[in-house]
């Protein structure tokens, strides 16, 4: 049981969040709010900055969407935050991906068919967000090398970042999984 | 790219695995046609974005940054072929000398820029451009049976491209294909465009300077001009005199040279007080004031501008004098009146004028005495108080009758009155304003 209410697009009365939600339907491309900004609703500035901060994270960028998508995945599995893994698993499959590529990601990453450059990105993600101070210069450079250029990178550790607070707060509420 | 998991499967019989190997057999193949759908939607994603831009450098850029998630490659260029010439472009990876010159024939680069064919090089033999990359996927770009160049994918890593590499790349390479051949068809419309630009600014000059801005407009924006009844205006007519007489001693071009360097100062002269030159017939100079545009005082502008082409003429005449050269006195006549305005005919557009206005305007011209602004009674009742005159009495004008005449003087001095040409101006119009 969510410990905040899921506020559902027809129940609201705020201009702020109904804006936030009709941009959401509008440009996330899942075709439903997700739950996490529905439990948002209790506070419009902290919806409208949650919202934004993911807009400009995940739907904005150079680096592909799905590569972010499957950084978030990883994450997600790593802290075993069932929200997150479980939503953007069907983002990424609405995007093509599947869960398939992912779990051979996690149980056999060498043969993960996914290009070398994917699998340090997921890699370098997956450090960011579960043992950040282990990173160190060559990890930079490594990325660097396979012809990933200071905006993209760090696009990359904005996304880690972001899907461990998301983690964090999804976990902390025990939101429930939305119905697809 | 090679997958160590799902070439172990390759050869073996699948009867021959038991249930758990199969399982994973199962799950290999289906996740590489997974990920094979990725980097397909990957390539539409690249196709959307470098088919927002219609220009070949940002196209480029966005190749650059987006096609490293399609491939694994050391080296990505894109040779692009104009006319005869080549020009590289690499887009990721260290710099590469290029020498058009030392492309051997044999190589793949050549092959595929001649032929247009995609290929792909298992490991580069030292006839292959860029021969420090073994591995290389070249792909011809191609739109319209026109070869624009090729796109090159290179790894310093031997045999890492398969044919669902090569495939991959030319899905890219034919979105790249249409792409930078609507950047070309765009550059050659916008060179097509400022010409049509510059042309046009040319015509628009060119009509400008043959009539006035408000009548060119209106052609411009009707095809037509519509005649204008003005209830007041006034005309001035120069004219040399004994021009036929001495133009016998001067070349038909010293002639030509002299008038063009006379009626250029006209031309300067009227611009200053805003009339309207509408044209030159032989040695006569004709000039309007209060049209297109209606003035107040535009009998009084004509009088300042007529004694100021007088005052040109004089210095002209000493100055010819002192050369002992043959020189002109001028006649000019004035006349303020009604009259039409407007421009007829489909070429060569005139902006004329029509009426009894002109035509007397004509004869104060041709009654006139040299060195001198001869003036209608109507022009002197509007400029008496400005100017003084000297009455002529009435003179016989050509189909006219006898007409009043008067004869400028100078400009009226006012005692007490310390005022500049401008100021005087301002205050004639102001009294004029008030009804005085």
């Amino acid at each position: 049981m969510t410990h905040f209410p899921i506020v559902e697009y027809d129940q609201v009365t705020d201009a702020k969040v109904k804006e936030v939600y009709d941009e959401i339907l509008s440009e996330l491309g899942f075709g439903i709010i997700p739950n996490i900004f529905k439990t948002m609703a209790i506070n419009p500035d902290i919806l409208e900055a949650n919202w934004k901060k993911f807009r400009s994270t995940m739907l904005q960028g150079d680096v592909p969407r799905i590569l972010k998508e499957m950084v978030g995945v990883a994450i997600s599995q790593a802290n075993n935050s069932v929200y997150v893994l479980k939503v953007h698993l069907h983002g990424l499959s609405a995007l093509g991906m599947s869960e398939e590529v992912l779990s051979t990601l996690v149980s056999n990453f060498d043969a993960c068919p996914l290009t070398a450059r994917e699998k340090a990105v997921i890699k370098f993600g997956l450090l960011v967000a579960t043992n950040p101070l282990e990173l160190n210069e060559s990890h930079y450079q490594n990325l660097m090398d396979l012809g990933l250029d200071q905006s993209e990178i760090f696009e990359i550790v904005a996304a880690a970042d972001m899907f461990s607070s998301i983690n964090r707060y999804t976990d902390a509420i025990s939101l429930e999984i939305d119905a697809f | 790219m090679v997958n160590p998991s799902s070439e172990s499967f390759i050869g073996k019989q699948f009867e021959s695995l038991d249930r758990d190997e199969l399982l994973i057999a199962a799950r290999s193949l289906l996740a590489e046609t997974q990920a094979l759908s990725v980097r397909i939607s990957a390539v539409n994603e690249i196709a959307t974005a470098i088919n927002r831009s219609l220009n070949l450098d940002e196209i480029l850029k966005v190749v650059g940054k987006q096609a490293k998630w399609l491939l694994d490659f050391d080296h990505l260029s894109v040779c692009l072929v104009n006319n005869t010439s080549k020009r590289f472009i690499k887009l990721i990876g260290t710099n590469v000398e290029f020498d058009e010159s030392a492309i051997s024939t044999s190589s793949s680069l050549y092959k595929s820029l001649v032929t247009g064919q995609s290929l792909l090089v298992k490991e580069a033999s030292s006839d292959e451009f860029l021969n420090q990359y073994s591995s290389q996927i070249i792909l011809a770009l191609e739109s319209y049976k026109k070869i624009l160049g090729v796109i090159i994918f290179a790894s310093t890593k031997p045999q890492i491209y398969n044919q669902e590499d090569l495939r991959i790349g030319y899905l890219l390479a034919l979105q790249l294909s249409s792409a930078i051949s609507n950047a070309n068809s765009f550059e050659k419309l916008n060179v097509l465009k400022s010409r049509v630009e510059t042309e046009k600014q040319k015509s628009d000059s060119l009509l400008l300077n043959i009539l006035p801005t408000k009548i060119a407009e209106e052609l411009k924006s009707t095809g037509r001009v519509k005649p204008v009844y003005h209830p007041c205006a006034t005309i001035l007519f120069t004219d040399f005199e004994g021009f036929s007489k001495i133009s016998k001693l001067m070349t038909p071009e010293d002639l030509v040279e002299e008038l063009d360097c006379c009626f250029s100062a006209f031309d300067q002269i009227i611009e200053k007080y805003h009339l309207e030159k509408l044209k030159t017939i032989g040695d006569s100079y004709m000039c309007a004031s209060g049209i297109p545009m209606p003035m107040p005082t535009h009998a009084f502008e004509m009088v300042h501008a007529a004694l100021e082409i007088l005052q040109f003429m004089e210095i002209r005449k000493q100055q010819k004098i002192e050369l002992d050269l043959p020189y002109w006195n001028t006649r000019i006549g004035i006349h303020s009146g009604s009259l039409l305005s407007g421009v007829i005919g489909k070429k060569k557009f005139v902006y004329d004028v029509w009426g009894d206005t002109v035509n007397l305007a004509s004869r104060m011209e041709s009654s006139g005495v040299a060195g001198r602004i001869n003036i209608s009674q109507s022009t002197f009742e509007l400029v008496k108080d400005s100017f003084d005159v000297e009455y002529r009495g009435k003179i016989v004008a050509k189909n006219m009758g006898e007409v009043d005449m008067y004869l400028i003087k100078g400009i009226k001095v006012k005692p007490n009155l310390n005022l500049t040409k401008s100021s005087y101006r301002d205050l004639f119009e102001t009294l004029k304003w008030i009804g005085l």
